[in-house]
């Protein structure tokens, strides 16, 4: 057991970052050959060192360090790259003027969750789970896996008064893939790929093709990797939009 | 870890701990230990692993010469400092940087925070997390997306220390690491595996 294990934390998130000098470096490498608490702690001090990064908590300069050391340990590019995909943050935002005051944003937020009580129609919500065999590269052993179809309705459009008209998906838990399908007729002929991005945010999340089941009906398919939220899936024709399907993710027990 | 001959692998064993179970805890974590210096010294993923049993062939070696090593911890890390700073040496440093210039080009690998992924990237993660089994899965997707609390009640549910907690979760990250670096290889994105 580690006698104090806070005084180890600052010293840990040096050596990670790079910034220990050569002697203390070599002294905690050392110690955590020796000591198994200490290598746990070494650990947790790097995914706390990850997770405040993803969420905009390190300060500027821990920041240029992190990046910096980001350059030259695939390690850490590795683990922040599994940390998006397995539990993205959305990006911290400065708060708006009218957000700084709090009786505004209360007034605000009121009547914005009135507005979304109001406006999100659920109309469509066929859910289906089927277990299925997958075989994992370069080995014949078959892991069970757990895909979730849903249908996308039609029309899928934004409403006039800026609301969405969407299906609700609710990921059990052990679903590792979800199927989208889209309405049939709803995708023009051509229309090859797709992108997914956050109802607030505008940058896409993840891209791919439309793909075809056996009755033709255009589908699309991705990893169980996005957080719970409203997403807008954009089908592609070349580069232009032709559509765009809303849905809302939720992770059910 | 690679294979070894029975006899290798139980002298390697006793140095660690009289009990084979514990020895062979023991031994395992000391592995991931190497992989993780290596690592933190600039090592990839698959490189660090191949370092990593070099390291522990050199002590098998040396305990079936009859060598008597008293600190088996210390022995690894000195080892494992030397036969970094030889492959560090011998490795031609333009052929790291192209290797990174290489990866860095073809993919999106530290983008803006939500930047769409590459379809092929997406496909590997995909595949590799479906290489998981299910309970693994799991387990790593509520370990990731929780906090302090959240991660001491999960090892608390699981009859699992706050640290061995650690410990399992680091050995999946690192096998769903090593694979999707494969997978890359395989689909052409890669040229060596670093």
């Amino acid at each position: 057991m580690l006698n104090d294990p806070q005084q180890y934390r600052s010293r840990l998130q040096a050596y990670l970052l790079r910034q220990s000098p050569a002697e203390e470096s070599e002294r905690l490498e050392s110690e955590f050959f020796e000591n198994d608490d200490l290598f746990a702690l070494l650990l947790q001090a790097e995914e706390e060192l990850i997770e405040r990064f993803e969420r905009g908590q390190l300060s500027r300069d821990e920041q240029r360090a992190f990046r910096s050391a980001t350059q030259s340990s695939p390690r850490l590019r590795d683990l922040l790259e599994v940390q998006r995909r397995l539990a993205p943050q959305p990006p911290a935002r400065k708060p708006r003027p009218w957000q700084r005051s709090w009786p505004m944003a209360v007034a605000a937020s009121v009547l914005v969750v009135l507005s979304l009580l109001a406006s999100w129609r659920i109309y469509v919500y066929k859910i289906k789970i089927s277990p299925r065999t997958v075989f994992t590269a370069g080995e014949s052993k078959q892991s069970p896996a757990a895909t979730l179809t849903a249908q996308l309705n039609s029309p899928g459009l934004r409403g006039g008064n800026n609301s969405y008209t969407g299906t609700a998906i609710a990921v059990a838990p052990g679903i590792r893939e979800l199927i989208l399908l889209l309405p049939p007729g709803s995708v023009p002929s051509g229309a090859r790929t797709f992108s997914i991005r956050s109802a607030d945010n505008p940058a896409p999340v993840l891209k791919g093709e439309v793909a075809l089941n056996n009755q033709k009906q255009p589908l699309v398919r991705i990893p169980n990797l996005l957080p719970p939220n409203d997403y807008i899936v954009t089908i592609f024709s070349g580069k232009a939009p032709v559509a765009d399907f809303y849905f809302r993710l939720n992770f059910s027990n | 870890m690679t294979q070894k001959t029975f006899s290798a692998y139980d002298l390697l064993l006793g140095a660690f701990a009289p009990q084979p179970e514990d020895a062979a805890y023991l031994l395992q974590l000391q592995w991931e230990k190497l992989v993780a210096f290596l690592e933190f010294k600039g090592a990839g993923i698959v490189e660090g692993e191949q370092l990593a049993d070099k390291v522990m062939d050199i002590a098998t070696r040396r305990l079936q010469e009859g060598e008597s090593i008293a600190n088996i911890r210390a022995f690894l890390y000195e080892t494992a400092r030397y036969v970094w700073l030889n492959h560090y040496r011998k490795t031609k440093r333009t052929q790291r940087w192209f290797d990174q210039y290489e990866y860095w080009s073809k993919l999106k690998v530290l983008g803006a925070q939500n930047e769409e992924l590459e379809p092929v990237q997406v496909k590997c993660y995909q595949q590799c997390l479906h290489g998981l089994d299910t309970a693994d899965h799991d387990l790593l997707a509520e370990y990731t997306s929780g906090n302090t609390q959240t991660r001491l009640a999960l090892a608390e549910r699981k009859h699992m220390t706050r640290n061995s907690l650690t410990v399992r979760i680091n050995r999946m990250r690192s096998a769903l690491r090593k694979c999707y670096a494969e997978c890359l290889k395989k689909e052409g994105c890669i040229k060596n595996l670093v």
